[in-house]
Order: C-alpha cells, then structure tokens, then sequence
C-alpha cells in the first residue's frame, strides 16, 4: 500500500467533469440510505458495498472528494436521471 | 352515448382508480421507512408504486369527464375544485373532489420533487393517509349500486388490503435485527482531549 | 491609558525570537505594549501584503489565505467572519493556547479580516475553555472602543468533526454541529446564507502580525514555498502521555531539530513520528529526521503538516496498536450521517484492531484475514463521505500500512517487534 500524496483542502466536486457528452452522478452522503434502487438502475456503472451504499465499480472513472463523481456515458443518461428521480431520498445529483 | 352508458363508465372507472389507488397506498405503506416488501427489490416496488398511480390519473380522468356529460350527475368544473358544491350528492361527491385534489398535488409534487426537495415533497406525500379513505367514502356514498355484490367485494377488499399491510408492518412486530451489521467491533472510547500545556518557546 | 494616548507611541519593532506567543501577559496593555496598536491600512493594501507574505490556513488544510479573503469580498452581500477555535483534533491544544495566552492578537486578525471583506457581524467560535479569555479580552476591546465591528462569542461543541467548515456553519446557523453537504461553498453563502469567512484562530493571529510588519517580514523565516511559521503541538514518546507542549516552529525545519529540543526520550529510541494529528501520516524514524516541517519537505513521505500535530512513537510502543487505537477513536467520532463513514470506519478500526492484537496474542490466522481485509476496508471508505473524516482516516492506515511495514509481517506471524523491546 503506498502512502497517499498530499491531499487538496475539501472542495466542491468539479463541474465540467469529463467530456461535454458526459454527465457526473454524485451523492449527498448525508441523506443517501443505501436501499440500492441506483445500484439496481445502473449496474454497468454502480455496485452495492457490504452494507448496500452504491461505489462506482472498479472500471468507471470516479474523481475523489466528497460525494464523488462518477462519469454517466451518453447510453445510460436515462437510467441515470431515472436513478436520480427515484431514489427515495433523493440523495443523487447529476451534473453537467 | 346513452346516459347510463356514462354512469356505468363513470362507476367503472371510479372502482378501478380506487382498486389503483389501493395498490399505490399499500405499496406505499408497505415500504415506509426504507422497508422492503415481501422481499421485492426496492426499484420494482417504486416503479408498480409510480405506474399504478399514473393509472389511477388516466382512469380519474375518464371518471370525471364522463360524470361532466352524464344528465343526471351534472358535475361542473367548479365541482372538481371546491368540495361540497355539486347539486348531486353534495357531501358524498365532495369527498371526492377533496381527494382527486389532494392526488393531483401529491402526484404532481412526485413529478417534481427533485427540484423541490425531500422536504416539502413529504410533507405533501403524508397527505395520502386522508386521500385515500376520502377516495373509498366517496365511492361508498355517491353511487346508486352500493350494496350489489361487486362493489361490496371490491370495497371490502381494498380496505383489508391496506390494514392488513399496515398491520403487518407495524412496528412493534419487526423483528429486532439491524438492517446493517457492521463487521468488527469498536472497543473502547476515544481518547480524552488533551489540552496544552503552557509552554512558550523559541525557533 | 486611553486608545488615543496609545497611538501617538511609536510601534514596537518586530519580536525577533518567537513571533506569536511573545506577550509577555494576555491583557491589552501588554498586548499593546508588544506589538502597539492595530494600523489603520486600508482594505486593497492590506490584501496585497496578505498575499505577499503567501500566508496559508492553519486550520489543516492550508488554503491560501489572501484567496480566500477575495472570494468572500467579492461574493454578493454583506459577510460574516468567523474566527475557528474549536480545534476538535484532541492532540492539539494550540489554539486553545493563542486564545488563552494571548487573545488580542486573534481578535486583531478577526477585526482585519472584517475589514478586508467589508464584513458587519464577526464571530469567535470556542470551545468553553478558552470561551472565558476571550470574553475578557473583548470586554477590555470594548472599554478601550478599538473594535469597528461588533464581535460575538460562541461556544464549540466537542467532536473531531466539529471544527470542519460546514459543520461550524451547520452550528452558527442554529443547526447540529455536523458537516453539511453543500452545493454552495459557504465563502459564497455560509451564516445567515451570507458569504462567511471561517478563518483558523492561529492564522487570524498571523494575520494581525502581518498587517503591522507586512508581507515581506513575514517572508523573512520559513521556506519560499511554505513562508513564515506554525504553532506545533509536540507530544512526548510514553503511552498515555501528558498533554501536549506548543512550539513555534519556522518552516522547513528539520524534524529531527524539533524532536531533539521537545522530546524527552532520546532520538535514537523513536522508530516513527505521526505529523499532522490523526488524519496525518506516520514518518519512519530515523529515516525522515532531516525531512523539513513543509508541505514540500513531507510530501515524499507522502505526509502533510495539518494542524501540526507531531506525536513521537517509541520503539518500544507498537505502531500498529498506537494507530489501531486513532481509528478507534475516529470511528466514535464520525458524525453518523454517513453510511460508508458510520459502518466503514468501525469496520476498519475492528480490522486494525485485530491486527495489532494478533501481535501480542500469537494468533497467526486473525492477524493474516486482518491483513487480507484492510486493503479492501480501506477503499470503502475513501471519498464516500460529506466531509474528509473518512479520508483522513484511510490516509492514517496507509501510511501506517507503509510506515511499519515490517511490523505488519511480524504480527501476521503472531509476533510484535515492540513487545521484544520490552512495551507494553
């Protein structure tokens, strides 16, 4: 395990994350609840930790700092606003 | 269209919105508070939950529109909006104007309620618990075939459905397992605060 | 004496040995007499000697200060500013030291940081106490009429995570003391929804030196990237240790320099020193001696000075135990809003704890899951949070994963290597 570099001082997630096509879905950790509907929308891009809170999986690009971003592709914009529209605490954001 | 076409397309419709309205009410009850229900992934429960509801909006439509050009109902607009001023039925149709008022608001905050937030969108969603007993009132008291055997049925079966789901998921019977066991244990509290000592100095 | 028979002196030159905790008493006229009274300089020339000096935040993360300063300046409506004293990290007692020793240079920096944003309302967030101090020293402020802007005194609640921007915010506003997830950073809407300043006290104190002296003084010590100095809480080597003395330490000096005039145990019998308190990281020893106390000096350590916690470990003390117990006590003190913090972090203490108990009690099988688990454990918590409490956490294990290596291979073998010196 290598120690990690310095870290920045706590920043709001970047908003022009990726290309233009993408769109970046991160999490408001305080109100998220892990019952796992985005999990279940997104499989490509999202799995369930042991105790149901959604991480992207390994192969999608996540950018670090609270909340994260995970990078939405052109194909799953649909299911990535479905997500954010059911999610019973509406705890995910998507942004440009 | 003759006019008991229309009432019976009036009370057809009004019965399936309200067996509609059943299902979203117990789906929703069902899962308060993050519960799961009868071991269905969250996303189907919530998509049944959102479909039905849509539904019971297209056949509340039919509902009203048909009692609009029905003789002897006689609805008016004004009707669907100001409850207890029909001349049919005042009280009865009137708790049926409350409640399609109060669906319209529920389901159109449900519409909108990313952009306005788990707050307001709750406290507009409780407003279910009166929307449907008006809902299943109304049906009770506006219409002319009551005490046949199909409305009894259909009437009877709603109402155990909802309190058989909220008494199955009362709180009092879950069962004492924590949703999430974390995997270690903790022992031990943290460490007292320390506090400097009074030591200048210099480089 | 009056505020009018004080300004007609001439100003103290500048303290050549020690710069902030030179007053020899905490009261104004001591205060004045040690550094004379606050200048009248201007907003727009004040700035530009901020940002000249490159004076950081002290607070831990080491933002730009003059940046900071603009960004609330320059965001629409009135500000607010706050002067940070919750210090939440339990090892460092530094603030507490400025606001009890010497208050009147906090509340100076908290008067010019009212200036330069153009603020009405100003705020000293402390814990209860220190709360007392300032209120005396503001009393004195009050009867000498020195302050432009009203100032307010409100006591911290207790929490490592309480001292996080958002969290003193969350508070101020009548809210819980817990980091908030914002999509508006609080220099734009903060207190009352207004831009708000939330300044650590020690910079505040900078601050109110560097309005006297200027930015090229500042300058004078310390390193061309990491200009001036920082307070530093330095612990001693023994388990359940006394608490913590404060040092002023320029930039850039040795590790090893401020170990030898602090440390009570011999150099030679340290094997590590944690910097930056317990979201820092564990140097090995003595490898990292001549390693400078800068951000640039312990970046190949991969290290940074945070608040500048520096706790020596002995030799005869297990790493892996010393970190076992940190994230212990972190675990406790995650805000519970989270999930991936409330279960991941209890879940990564259980797995150091096992570790290091897998040293002292010979059990090869915990000690090796322990080991496989970590890794993994580490990751879910990374990132996943409101604040940066998990974060830090994670970067606690890394280095310590790294740092005592090879104890970590002794004790999947049932043995600790502290034990063998004779520890505990």
């Amino acid at each position: 395990m290598t120690a990690q570099p310095a870290r920045q001082p706590a920043r709001q997630p970047r908003q022009n994350a990726g290309s233009p096509k993408e769109k970046g879905l991160s999490v408001d950790w305080t109100a998220c609840d892990g019952r796992g509907l985005c999990v279940d929308l997104l499989p490509e891009l999202l799995e369930a930790d042991p105790w149901g809170f959604p991480r992207p999986r390994p192969q999608s690009a996540a950018a670090p700092g609270p909340g994260g971003l995970t990078l939405i592709p052109e194909g799953l914009a649909g299911p990535a606003r479905r997500a954010v529209h059911l999610c019973p605490k509406l705890a995910l954001r998507l942004s440009e | 269209m003759s006019a008991d076409t229309l009432w019976y397309l009036a009370r057809g419709s009004g019965a399936v919105a309200l067996m509609m309205l059943t299902v979203v009410v117990a789906l929703g009850i069902g899962t308060r508070s993050g519960r799961s229900f009868a071991g269905m992934p969250r996303l189907v429960v919530a998509s049944v939950h959102r479909s039905a509801a849509l539904l019971s909006v297209v056949f509340l439509v039919v509902h009203v529109t048909s009692l609009m050009f029905d003789p002897y109902a006689q609805l008016k607009l004004i009707n669907l909006i100001l409850p207890f001023t029909s001349s049919y039925r005042p009280l009865w149709v009137g708790l049926g104007t409350v409640a399609l008022d109060l669906m319209i608001a529920i389901v159109v905050t449900s519409l909108l309620r990313e952009r306005i937030g788990p707050r307001v969108w709750k406290a507009v969603h409780w407003f279910a618990y009166a929307m449907w007993p008006f809902a299943l009132a109304h049906g009770i008291g506006s219409g002319t075939d009551r005490s046949t055997f199909w409305m009894l049925s259909i009437d009877t079966a709603c109402v155990l459905a909802v309190i058989g789901v909220l008494t199955s998921t009362h709180p009092a019977l879950r069962a004492d397992q924590p949703s999430r066991v974390p995997a270690g244990s903790v022992p031990g509290q943290g460490n007292s605060r320390v506090l400097a000592e009074s030591r200048r100095s210099t480089r | 004496m009056t505020a009018g028979q004080i300004t007609s002196m001439a100003p103290p030159a500048p303290p050549t040995s020690g710069r902030l905790l030179v007053a020899p008493a905490p009261d104004y006229l001591a205060h004045l007499n040690t550094f004379g009274p606050l200048p009248a300089t201007g907003g727009p020339q004040l700035l530009d000697q901020v940002r000249r000096s490159g004076l950081t935040g002290r607070g831990g993360a080491g933002f730009p200060t003059a940046v900071k300063l603009q960004a609330v300046a320059a965001a629409p409506g009135v500000a607010v500013v706050v002067a940070n004293g919750a210090e939440g990290e339990p090892a460092s007692g530094k603030d507490r030291q400025l606001l009890v020793d010497t208050p009147h240079l906090v509340l100076d920096g908290l008067q010019l940081a009212a200036r330069l944003t153009s603020a009405d309302k100003a705020i000293v967030y402390v814990r209860p106490d220190a709360a007392q101090a300032v209120r005396r020293g503001l009393a004195e402020r009050m009867a000498a009429g020195v302050d432009r802007i009203p100032v307010t005194v409100v006591e911290a609640v207790d929490g490592f995570v309480t001292g996080q921007e958002t969290a003193v915010v969350s508070r101020l506003n009548g809210g819980p003391a817990r980091p908030q997830f914002v999509r508006v950073r609080v220099t734009e809407r903060g207190v009352d929804g207004r831009p708000t300043l939330v300044q650590n006290v020690e910079t505040l104190s900078h601050l109110a030196l560097i309005a006297r002296y200027g930015g090229a003084w500042f300058r004078e010590v310390g390193t061309s990237d990491s200009p001036g100095t920082f307070l530093a809480t330095v612990h001693q080597a023994r388990v359940g240790a006394e608490p913590g003395s404060i040092w002023e330490v320029p930039y850039g000096l040795p590790i090893g320099q401020l170990l030898a005039a602090s440390t009570d145990a011999p150099l030679e019998h340290l094997h590590a020193v944690l910097i930056g308190g317990y979201h820092g990281c564990w140097l090995p020893l003595p490898q990292a001696l001549n390693a400078p106390l800068s951000a640039a000096g312990l970046a190949p350590f991969g290290g940074t000075l945070g608040a500048g916690v520096v706790v020596p470990l002995s030799s005869s003390d297990c790493g892996i135990e010393a970190t076992a117990r940190i994230v212990r006590y972190l675990a406790a003190e995650s805000a519970q809003q989270c999930g991936p913090c409330q279960f991941g972090l209890p879940h990564l203490a259980g797995l150091m704890s096992a570790l290091a108990a897998a040293g002292r009690t010979g059990n090869v099988g915990t000690g090796v899951a322990a080991l496989a688990a970590l890794r993994e454990a580490v990751g879910l918590v990374e990132g996943r949070g409101a604040c940066h409490h998990p974060d830090g956490t994670a970067r606690l294990v890394r280095s310590a994963m790294d740092t005592f290596e090879s104890d970590v291979m002794l004790h999947t073998q049932g043995r600790c290597a502290a034990q063998t010196h004779g520890g505990v």
